[in-house]
């Protein structure tokens, strides 16, 4: 039993990081329906943010650089790299996202290192136990930070003008163009929002274990998982499939080996897409032209 | 009266196919002028072209008495001329009250836009009964109404609808038109009217354009184009009239045209 | 299954090829002399280099290789995959663990891990392929990896410490030396860019091309999307698996690090540096990355020292892939192409005159034809296709309700009615290319009601469609050659290894499109990007798309609009001819001129329902049909506050 709950309670501080890394899938495939394989690493980079202003800042700020740095990342690859190619059609759009994804992971560890960084918890002090389980205080904070972020998200999307639009532009991009929504803007904001929630919940993760600048490709393919488990659309499932991930991640590794609970994850990844493409969602995301 | 819109010698082409050539027309304040003709004749890339879903390359148009040569799609409906495209568009995964707040994205009032929704809803009753379903499950003449609605959001000074009768029943027909009456009445909006349903159309507007093949054939008020038998034989083919090649101002070998953007 | 195929007769016609084809002798010396010059230049740089650059040589030919496999997937087809690394690594690990835990012979085991890559690729193609492109790219990635951390953890590959083998004994001959690699690898690839080459001009590269350009236009032609799609995945494994085998013989040693996602990323550097429309790109690519490399090597070292080397290649590396797809998505040969094209570009060809001397109304042209038809007796045939009761809702908005019709043989039927009323659903529903949501279709009293529309072609319908729905990068004659998909039978590997009979069943394609393009008038364009014509020209050369299959019922959407009035009255009198023919032909068309003149009967259809079917004349005298067109006068319509229940539509 108290294994169970372990097992549980970390699946649950994991599940916020796999999550909110497709949370950031699932905001820019909406609205652009384009999968940005430079998911893991700009939150690596917004890891990394916060570790360099952990250096001056209170680690609470640090996680806000954190948020800051994965959302400029991702914006400047959108202007960049995304927006002069807005002609050519999804499958340049994606291939030129991978080679983004390689230039930061190597500008990265050409001013890194290889080598794992770490810095303060927000929170000092031992782990919190649970009914005889025991969770390190920082994991509450990052499962405390993803729902966070969650809740602020579907707030944006449910209430605000912005958000709305957002969704309007992903339903029917010339219709929003008519009522004046600028489209350009908008995809400026989500890939803004995908960056910094991947950046600040993954920043908040480095205090308890360490950030390694090739941590980015393994994270964007278990994010991945996530958002098809969401159907690329709904990011509440989104969140609840980064956990069941990462609860599976903790099983496998604990009954069959450590060594192959990836291998496991990632298996799951190709069965998943080839048996149920639509996720924990009823119907498959309509195909937008 | 002031001259709300002002188009001049617009020509426009989709890659090499030239679709408008030398179009003008113009709408004063508080007036409802209808432009018909077949389909293919080029109308919706007009419309398209003055709200800026499409590029302004050659031509002039102003409105409101100013020029609209820097603006971008957002700033024509900032300047307070907003499109009812064609076939609706309207969101159809959002709700009918997500949709007519959308339509109010330039204004940014929440207060104003509060009113204007009642005041949608006042005049389509229809769309306070179903303010939380999802505008894809309305019917055609719903999905009409609200993109009408929509657009009344954007509290506009010109109102450019693209085709507001396709597929609908003459009686919705019938409604729609009244209402569009009921708009001018009672703001002063001034309505360009773009409709293949020429005596609907006509039955409502003070003035019209007849365009065929890309050009302004003919202009004048609803009561001479009612009269003109040219209007008929641009739509039913010059074989209503034996002569051959009736139609002036069709040079045989001048292409009449398909417009991708009219493609359903 | 009832469409014609090539017949005798027509084989005997085509014999005498089409001049102005390039299928005769001098392209087969053409063929011998480049292989020659190959082989040669290959064989110069084996014996002729050192052994330093001998074996960079042999592993850039290794590249060349991967990059190959994956040019016909991505470039052609459009499908991005990243699966190289895996299939690579299934032909590295397969020959080693088969030749030395096994004994087995090199070449069985080369095969049979082969042949493991090309199973692996059918099950996971096959479903795959069904979704969006980019799932593949994400799945094929995870594939990689999931190798990857395979071999990397189980014991039976060795884990991280790897397995050695032996070099490949070919008969007795063991390959041993780099130079022996370099010859064998470049000579492979050689041959696999020939295939590559070959097939990007044959029936099945073709049908990839126009996949990567449109999905409906190809599957209207006959196109099995998911097939086509899913054997050029194979056909990939199976290039990048054979590459693996030659490496673990020439390194005598397999260990995980080669056949990562790194792996597969470099494919796709070079295949995007190279350029992915022609397998030159990988050839080039595979080079020009390898001097890159080296040259960043030297430079870096300097700079930052050797540990910085490592990261600052794969910078490079990602740099240049983003620079390059933004400034060039072609590549170096797609430079290097229209550089050629611009020297070679000759003066446009003038367009002759509309010759239009005698003055023929198209009332008059139907006159003409009716005589014609007189004369030889013709009658109405057969129902070709018949529908019942079709119903298609979007949503709300019911498009079409409850429509059924019948099309002869040999009858011109227009379907008209006003904007919006339904006209193109119901031709969408005709061929397949939407779900009627009730009601049923029938070609030749087969059913086909829910068939996709690939397998409707088959049954003998062809279509086209109201925008031109034309391939990327594709001539004329290519564009009207796959709508003679169905008319051939040349599969995948007898395309690329081209045979006799591939060779002739190119021919007597060939003849038949330039057959439909003189008739259409479309010759002279042939060699012409068929996007860059004009929209008229381009509605035609849908038509020859759709008439070279030899289809039995032909449905055309708009085919008037953008043509002029001559070319207007020369399409009515090809459609009156097809009817002769014994063609079932269906237009939906606005020019009521030219569909009072064309149509034996019309169908007129609003608010998605039947209005009045009948002869032209009956239907232009009909009230209703003047309303619906017109409009009803306003006063004649009380309004009413209400939309009416249920449906507005009725």
């Amino acid at each position: 039993m108290e294994v169970a709950l372990q097992l549980v309670l970390s699946a649950l501080a994991v599940g916020a990081i796999y999550g909110s890394m497709g949370i950031g899938y699932v905001v820019i495939h909406r609205m652009t329906g384009m999968v940005n394989f430079a998911q893991g690493d700009i939150a690596v980079a917004g890891a990394f943010g916060a570790v360099v202003a952990s250096a001056v800042l209170p680690p609470l700020a640090a996680i806000g650089v954190g948020a800051l740095t994965g959302a400029v990342a991702s914006v400047l690859m959108y202007h960049l790299a995304i927006f002069p190619l807005r002609k050519q059609g999804l499958l340049v759009q994606t291939i030129v996202t991978l080679g983004v994804g390689i230039v930061i992971r190597s500008i990265l560890q050409l001013i890194f290192g290889t080598g794992p960084r770490q810095f303060d918890p927000i929170t000092a002090g031992g782990p919190v136990n649970v009914f005889g389980a025991s969770l390190p205080q920082q994991a509450f904070w990052v499962i405390g930070i993803a729902l966070i972020a969650y809740v602020a998200l579907a707030l944006f999307f449910e209430r605000t003008l912005t958000g709305k639009a957002l969704s309007a532009c992903a339903v029917n991009s010339y219709a929003a163009g008519v009522v004046g929504i600028n489209l350009t803007f908008m995809a400026t904001v989500a890939f803004a929002l995908s960056g910094a929630v991947a950046g600040a919940v993954l920043a908040t993760q480095v205090p308890t274990s360490f950030i390694t600048v090739g941590a980015g490709f393994a994270l964007g393919l278990k994010g991945f998982i996530a958002a098809i488990l969401g159907g690329f659309d709904k990011i509440g499932l989104t969140l609840a499939g980064g956990f069941l991930i990462a609860l599976v991640e903790n099983v496998a590794s604990r009954s069959i080996s450590t060594a192959h609970s990836e291998t496991i994850l990632f298996v799951l990844l190709i069965a998943l897409l080839i048996l149920r493409p639509q996720g924990l969602t009823r119907k498959l995301v309509v195909e937008r032209v | 009266m002031t001259k709300m819109l002002e188009v001049s010698k617009v020509n426009y082409s989709y890659g090499r196919a030239q679709v408008l050539y030398d179009v003008s027309f113009e709408a004063a304040e508080g007036e409802i002028v209808t432009i018909i003709g077949p389909n293919g004749a080029g109308k919706s890339t007009l419309l398209n072209v003055v709200a800026r879903s499409h590029k302004l390359r050659r031509g002039n148009i102003r409105i409101a008495e100013r020029g609209t040569e820097k603006l971008s799609q957002a700033g024509i409906v900032k300047l307070g001329c907003v499109l009812v495209p064609e076939g609706r568009q309207v969101f159809s995964s959002l709700t009918v009250h997500d949709n007519l707040v959308l339509g109010g994205y330039v204004s940014r009032r929440s207060g104003t836009a509060k009113a204007t929704i009642e005041r949608v809803f006042d005049i389509f009753p229809r769309l306070a009964e179903r303010s939380n379903q999802l505008a894809g499950t309305l019917s055609g003449g719903e999905q009409q109404m609200l993109a009408i609605g929509r657009a009344m959001l954007s509290r506009p000074k010109v109102m450019l609808l693209d085709e507001p009768s396709l597929g609908l029943a003459p009686q919705m027909t019938a409604r729609i038109m009244e209402v569009l009456g009921e708009l001018r009445r009672e703001s002063g909006l001034t309505i360009v009217l773009v409709e293949q349903n020429a005596h609907a159309a006509l039955g409502l507007a003070d003035r019209g354009y007849l365009m065929s093949g890309g050009r302004v054939l003919t202009s004048g008020t609803s009561a001479e184009l009612k009269a003109d038998k040219m209007v008929q034989q641009v739509y039913l083919g010059a074989s209503a009239d034996p002569a051959p090649d009736a139609n002036p101002g069709l040079a045989p070998e001048q292409p009449s045209t398909a417009l991708p953007s009219e493609a359903k | 299954m009832s469409r014609s195929s090539i017949t005798k007769n027509d084989r005997a016609r085509a014999s005498a090829a089409h001049p102005g084809t390039a299928t005769g002798n001098g392209l087969r010396w053409f063929h011998g002399a480049a292989a020659l010059v190959w082989i040669i230049v290959v064989a110069a740089a084996g014996l002729g280099l050192s052994s330093y650059w001998q074996g960079i040589g042999a592993s850039v030919g290794l590249m060349a290789l991967l990059a190959l496999g994956m040019i016909p997937v991505t470039g052609y087809a459009g499908q991005f995959s990243l699966a190289v690394g895996a299939f690579y690594g299934v032909g590295a690990y397969g020959s080693a663990l088969l030749t030395m835990n096994f004994g087995w012979l090199g070449i069985a085991a080369i095969v049979v891990s082969a042949g493991v890559a090309a199973g692996a690729a059918y099950l996971l193609g096959r479903p795959i392929f069904r979704l969006r492109g980019h799932f593949l790219a994400m799945g094929t990635l995870a594939l990689s990896e999931v190798f990857f951390l395979l071999v990397n953890n189980l014991e039976i590959t060795g884990g991280s410490s790897g397995l050695p083998l032996m070099a490949l004994d070919v008969f007795g001959f063991e390959l041993f030396d780099t130079s022996q690699h370099l010859i064998l690898n470049w000579l492979l690839v050689g041959l696999v860019l020939w295939g590559c080459l070959r097939l990007a001009v044959g029936r099945e590269g073709r049908a990839l091309k126009a996949i990567r350009g449109h999905e409906a236009a190809a599957a209207s032609a006959g196109i099995d999307i998911v097939a086509s799609k899913t054997k050029v995945f194979i056909a990939s494994a199976v290039i990048s698996s054979l590459a693996g085998s030659l490496y673990a013989h020439q390194v005598m040693y397999v260990n995980p690090p080669p056949f990562g996602v790194a792996t597969a990323i470099d494919v796709l550097v070079i295949a995007v540096l190279g350029g992915m429309r022609s397998p030159w790109g990988a050839v080039v690519g595979a080079i020009v990355l390898e001097f890159l490399h080296q040259s960043i090597e030297g430079v870096l070292t300097q700079l930052l020292g050797s540990a910085a080397v490592g990261a600052g290649q794969t910078l490079v590396l990602g740099a240049l892939l983003v620079v390059i797809l933004i400034l060039r998505p072609d590549g170096i040969v797609g430079v290097a192409e229209s550089i050629v094209q611009r020297i070679k570009k000759k003066p446009a060809t003038a367009e002759p005159a509309t010759q239009d001397e005698e003055y023929v109304t198209m009332a008059q042209a139907r006159v003409t034809d009716d005589t014609v038809r007189e004369l030889e007796g013709h009658a109405l045939g057969e129902v070709v296709l018949s529908a019942r009761g079709l119903v298609k809702r979007f949503g709300g908005v019911t498009a079409v309700n409850d429509i059924s019709l019948d099309i002869y043989a040999g009858e011109v039927l227009a379907v008209i009615g006003p904007n919006g009323a339904g006209k193109s659903t119901l031709v969408n529903l005709l061929s397949g290319n939407l779900l009627p949501t009730a009601g049923t279709v029938s070609i030749l009293d087969e059913q086909v009601t829910g068939k996709p529309a690939h397998v409707v072609a088959r049954h003998g319908l062809s279509r086209s469609f109201q925008t031109p729905c034309l391939f990327e990068g594709m001539d004329v004659l290519s564009t009207v050659k796959v709508g003679a998909h169905l008319r051939g039978h040349i599969g995948m590997l007898r395309s690329s290894v081209p045979t006799p009979g591939a060779l002739r069943e190119e021919r007597e394609l060939d003849k038949l499109a330039h057959e439909v393009l003189d008739r259409l008038g479309l010759a002279r364009f042939a060699s012409e990007d068929a996007k860059n014509l004009s929209l008229g020209q381009q509605k035609k050369i849908e038509i020859a798309r759709a008439l070279v299959s030899s289809p039995k019922v032909l449905l055309l959407d708009e085919p008037c609009a953008g043509l002029n009035k001559a070319e207007k009255k020369s399409l009515l009198v090809l459609l009156r001819q097809l009817g002769r023919e014994g063609i079932a032909v269906l237009v939906i068309e606005h020019d009521m001129e030219f569909v009072m003149a064309c149509a034996d009967r019309v169908h007129v259809v609003n608010f998605g329902a039947t209005l009045k079917v009948g002869t032209p004349a009956e239907v232009q005298g009909d009230q209703a049909v003047i309303d619906a067109y017109l409009g009803v006068p306003s006063d004649s319509v009380k309004a009413v506050d209400e939309p009416l229940e249920p449906e507005v539509i009725r």
